[in-house]
């Protein structure tokens, strides 16, 4: 329950709703109740009165014959209702839940946001929310109007007998304790070990699609897919298990009304032959008895799921949880000039490979004046990235210490921080969004002729070719569900980003990937036109445009070769 | 029951006297939850071969479509179809389906048990029928419009929010989390107004079906209770049971098409699924390929390439059939190429990017659809088993591909399966020739260490030499490279490139190369631009001869990676 407490305390935003929801519903449980109860009874009465025309006569068939009118048409209003006010809570929890989530994991740190990118981990964890938002109307909501229908029923029936009242109580409360128990108990193993088997199943898949070049020139082919089936068949084996239990649950709902309504009518009828109510009455509580497990029906199923559910929330709580980064909460000074040391620096990565890494960076100590262009070159893998994810602060350092203008980084608040440096990133990411939407990012105020001039210094105009007909060159829709960005698209995109956002430092990881050696000098060009006052730290393992800076140093093992 | 009640009630029978029925309904109570579990049950057993069927037919189709069309998208986004949109299948046949079929029949036996009993309540219900196909046809469409609708939406607004997760790193750079989180609020709002004025209407046609319920068990009971009382006198006798047993029979009539609501949503997911999974079944697949006479064993394999084109469509938009004729027009990533490789010799392909290398290794490896002649041994590509000219292939990307699974797996990869036995000593012996012997010193359990998917635990250099030792470990005739040492650090690319220089001089090597210093120790040297053939020869001729060459080694020496 503890993973669970931090969503459920979401609820109290919609407290209101919610709760309606639920009496909404209680109250279409109990019209429903009703209606069937009083037909019983005033059928079963009206039959005994019609054994002689006295009575027949001085029957009053109105008010239950209004009764039975109006609960009809309260159960069907009621539904109605019940039905728009829970799903629009829970859109309104959904949307809250996302929210929050986002909101949450802004402030982690870049290197353990990092491991959650990676493969479809954020896919499930976008499903696990999805599983949250189920919560309210696959357990919540059910679990309270099964309760209350249980103790007003058995209420009722206790003005005309207390025997039949315990019964019918000890029975709907027994259903309520156990059923959800068992359930739990039940679905609790097999619930996991279908999520690990469909993980399973998926990485397999995985596997066979991405390595499917290898697989043909191979021919292991049909290993990958026998061992496919397999997985497939142990995964269908839990469902099997998983619908076994369902149909158990349905099995015992069927089974448990028709018994349970028997048992009242074996215990009532004893009651009746003592006097201490009529036949009507016994009938009203039979068909009482029948209606009401319309509240029970929904409980074994919700806790079969419980525990996926509980595992959800868990999920989710661990990456909440993760470390975040601490900025100053007050306003800091701005950084002016934008020049950058860094002393004695040393990082590693925390990665559980087998193998003992040594630190990325060791001791690395560079002065950067204002103004300076300073390009660093290396192999894949010697560590300059991480240097750009120290000055991000994505990354902490294990000793040394980073300045800028002469201050410790940490000392600035993130919107001194990401005022100071601009990055065009490694990996770029392509929104799916329009053009527009996509530079905009990097300068909400830019108006359409200021972001067409930057597409066309950074050569995305090249775009138009595939825009379709009338479109705007600026909406043109990229990224998912529309055009995908070949890789120098990519960086040209990063770098239309950059020049959208001026900055006393600027920083580049492999800006000319994917670019053809004219191209690229071309994009440079401009780039440093651009940002001619700036400083500039540029990543590269290229050396085209290692003519227009003014110092170039060679990263080996961690540390830093001064070539020029 | 009905008759219990009855016997109870007017003719004041006890309930010691009524044992036997007690008993009896006991027994028919848990003979209906049985049942009730064997339709479970059955719908499930359906719903899985059909899955499995399906998988199989998508797996199929994804084998065939080979690995340039998997390419095309991210490989999870192919696995999504394979295994949850093939999920999503389950609950329509196993739920859905039965439920139709019940929604039809139940109301049917139904009305031929009630009129027996009261012709005067089996035309309330006969009259409330004709009713039911017409809520069939209003539930069915508006409701799964509505509900289809609504699920777009849903996953829409899914895609939004996982995109925006994906780009956090991006946001945050631009100091925009606060505006995207702003614009998450406010697409979720959007949906929400309009979700919910759809599911107003959605909702509505399935209350008039339950408003249809609760009237007919109004009706029959103020219509028998008004025949008791003798203020209605047509319809004919009617007792008390035949009263109870109506009664719950009402609302018994209108369940299944109630029940059919709950499963609409299954419906709308699996039209969405079917969609995808259509999608990707009715895919154009590569034809070129199907020969099927087997290669020359003895004789080396001369390889020879005469008027190679191969087209490819325009890009378009995902998902737009773009109508326009000029869009439509394929254009070519290799045109008319012509080139013989003599067997045993060493050839590189160089060329910038978009030139088409990758793209010819692809076709000779036959992954794609080609015009012209590709001859191995003198026998046609096009009239050859494909298998068996890829007996003859080894192949190493720029990426390598690790396995989940143990490194003998890894090395082996499958291939014990067809009878091609594969010892542990072939498997050392293959990774020392890979220069990876010193990957088995750092792992805990040598060759039986379980390496995680995409090589998470080893570094790209170390997963390079054992993808490296799995095309080497059983004997080729070709080998193909792309790129080998592209993602490597200076001793990895060392100890690959030392590893490439043991291979067997018979076997021919094809190496796609951007470094220069690689070039020298060519046989032949293939240069491409824009699709087309531009050099052919040894480096040393081409160097003299060819200005294009030239000018790309000129380009080109301004890398990192050649120092």
């Amino acid at each position: 329950m503890n993973d669970l407490w931090p969503f459920l305390k979401l609820y109290r935003q919609h407290l209101g709703l919610l709760s309606l929801g639920v009496l909404l519903a209680i109250v279409t449980l109990l019209a429903s109740l009703s209606l069937l109860s009083l037909s019983g009874w005033f059928i079963t009465a009206t039959a005994i009165a019609g054994l002689t025309f006295a009575t027949a006569q001085s029957f009053n068939f109105f008010t239950p014959g209004a009764g039975v009118r109006g609960f009809s048409i309260a159960r069907t209003a009621a539904r109605y209702a019940e039905r728009l006010v829970s799903h629009d809570a829970t859109f309104r929890l959904l949307s809250g839940l996302r929210s929050w989530f986002f909101s949450k994991l802004i402030p982690i740190s870049q290197e353990q946001l990092g491991q959650y990118r990676k493969g479809e981990l954020l896919d499930r964890l976008v499903a696990d929310i999805d599983a949250l938002d189920q919560l309210y109307l696959r357990l919540v909501s059910p679990l309270l109007s099964a309760v209350t229908v249980a103790l007003l029923f058995s209420l009722f029936i206790a003005f005309f007998s207390t025997t039949v009242a315990m019964v019918v109580l000890l029975v709907m409360m027994l259903w309520i304790i156990a059923m959800p128990l068992l359930f739990y108990v039940l679905g609790r193993r097999t619930g996991e070990s279908m999520g690990v088997r469909q993980a399973r199943l998926r990485q397999e898949v995985l596997d066979y699609l991405q390595g499917m070049a290898e697989q043909q020139i191979y021919g292991s082919d049909a290993n990958s897919r026998a061992t496919m089936a397999e997985s497939e068949k142990k995964l269908i084996a839990d469902q099997s298990r998983m619908a076994v239990m369902e149909g158990f649950g349905s099995a015992l709902f069927v089974s448990g009304s028709g018994a349970a309504t028997l048992l009242v009518l074996y215990i009532a009828s004893g009651e009746m032959s003592t006097g201490l109510f009529s036949g009507p009455v016994m009938v009203m509580m039979v068909f009482g008895m029948l209606a009401s497990f319309e509240a029970l029906m929904p409980l074994p199923v919700a806790f079969q799921f419980f525990s996926h559910t509980r595992h959800a929330a868990s999920r989710l709580r661990q990456v909440v949880d993760s470390p975040v980064v601490v900025f100053p909460e007050e306003a800091s000074a701005e950084v002016l000039r934008g020049e950058v040391q860094f002393r004695e620096v040393s990082c590693c990565y925390a990665n559980n490979s087998y193998a003992n890494t040594p630190p990325v960076i060791n001791k690395l100590s560079l002065h950067i004046p204002a103004g300076c262009r300073v390009a660093l070159l290396g192999k894949t893998g010697c560590g300059k990235s991480t240097l750009i994810k120290l000055l991000s602060r994505g990354l902490e350092p294990k000793g040394g210490v980073i300045l800028l203008d002469g201050q410790v980084i940490q000392g600035f608040s993130e919107q001194a921080l990401y005022r100071a440096i601009t990055f065009v990133p490694q990996k770029t990411h392509v929104f799916s969004a329009t053009l527009r939407e996509n530079l905009l990012l990097a300068a909400p105020a830019a108006s359409d002729d200021q972001l067409l001039s930057v597409v066309q210094d950074s050569g995305l105009d090249g775009l138009a070719a595939a825009r379709e007909n009338g479109d705007e060159l600026l909406d043109i829709w990229l990224g998912q569900g529309g055009i995908a960005l070949s890789g120098g698209e990519q960086r040209r995109l990063a770098i239309a980003r950059a020049m959208l956002k001026p900055a006393p430092i600027l920083v580049m990881d492999e800006p000319g990937e994917g670019l053809d050696v004219q191209s690229e000098q071309a994009l440079m060009g401009t780039v440093l036109r651009q940002f001619k006052d700036s400083t500039i730290i540029m990543i590269t393992h290229k050396k085209t445009s290692l003519a227009k800076m003014d110092q170039v140093f060679r990263m080996e093992n961690g540390s830093l070769i001064n070539l020029r | 029951m009905a008759g219990m009640i009855y016997q109870l009630v007017i003719e004041d029978a006890t309930r010691e006297g009524l044992t036997d029925d007690f008993l009896w309904v006991l027994l028919l109570v848990v003979v209906r939850g049985a049942c009730a579990w064997g339709r479970e049950f059955c719908g499930f057993r359906a719903g899985a071969c059909v899955r499995v069927a399906v998988r199989q037919l998508l797996l199929d189709k994804l084998r065939r479509l080979g690995p340039l069309v998997i390419g095309e998208r991210p490989a999870g986004s192919w696995s999504a179809v394979v295994v949850e949109q093939v999920e999503e299948l389950q609950e329509f046949i196993a739920k859905y389906l039965p439920q139709l079929a019940l929604a039809v029949m139940i109301p049917a036996i139904m009305l031929v048990v009630a009129f027996p009993q009261s012709w005067v309540v089996g035309i309330i219900f006969l009259g409330t029928a004709p009713l039911i196909p017409f809520f069939m046809v209003l539930v069915g469409m508006k409701a799964a419009q509505a509900n289809r609708k609504n699920f777009q939406a849903l996953s829409r607004l899914g895609g939004f929010f996982l995109d925006r997760l994906q780009g956090l790193e991006t946001l945050k750079l631009f100091q925009r989390t606060r505006f995207a989180q702003t614009q998450l609020a406010d697409a979720s709002e959007d949906f929400r107004i309009k979700t919910m004025q759809v599911l107003r209407l959605a909702f509505l046609s399935s209350t008039v079906l339950e408003f249809f319920a609760s009237v007919s068990i109004a009706l029959v009971a103020v219509f028998l209770g008004m025949s008791f009382l003798g203020h209605i006198t047509f319809g004919g006798e009617v007792t008390l049971y035949t009263g109870l047993f109506l009664l719950l029979l009402a609302p018994e009539y209108y369940q299944p098409l109630r029940e059919l609501g709950v499963y609409y949503h299954a419906k709308a997911k699996a039209v969405g699924a079917t969609e995808e999974i259509l999608d990707v079944l009715s895919r154009e697949e590569p034809e070129a390929h199907r020969g099927g006479l087997s290669l020359p064993q003895a004789m080396p394999l001369t390889l020879e390439v005469k008027e190679l084109s191969v087209s490819a469509p325009t890009r378009s938009a995902a998902g737009t059939e773009s109508t326009d004729e000029s869009a439509n027009k394929h254009h070519l990533l290799l045109e008319r190429l012509s080139f013989k490789i003599e067997p045993g010799s060493r050839v590189g392909i160089i060329g910038s990017s978009g030139a088409g290398k990758t793209t010819l290794i692809n076709t000779l490896m036959g992954f794609c659809n080609y015009q012209g002649e590709i001859k191995i041994g003198g026998q046609s590509l096009a009239d050859t088993q494909l298998e068996s000219w890829r007996n003859e292939i080894a192949w190493l990307g720029q990426q390598p591909l690790i396995i989940h699974g143990s490194v003998y797996d890894n090395i082996v990869f499958g291939r014990e399966a067809f009878g091609q036995v594969v010892s542990r000593e072939q498997c050392l012996e293959a990774l020392a020739r890979a220069q990876g012997m010193d990957i088995l010193a750092n792992l805990p359990d040598g060759l039986d260490s379980v390496l995680k998917e995409q090589g998470g635990n080893l570094s790209v250099g170390q997963a390079q030499r054992i993808a490296l030792a799995r095309a080497l470990v059983l004997p080729v005739r070709f080998l193909i490279l792309d790129e080998p040492t592209a993602s490597l650090d200076s001793v990895s690319e060392r100890l690959v490139l030392d590893a490439l220089d043991a291979i067997p001089d018979e076997c021919t090597v094809i190496t796609i190369t951007h470094r220069i210093s690689q070039l020298n120790v060519m046989d032949q040297i293939l240069m491409l631009e824009k699709g087309r053939l531009v050099a052919d020869g040894s480096p040393a001729t081409l160097a003299r001869e060819s200005s294009l060459y030239q000018q790309f080694i000129h380009m080109n020496s301004g890398s990192m990676d050649d120092e």
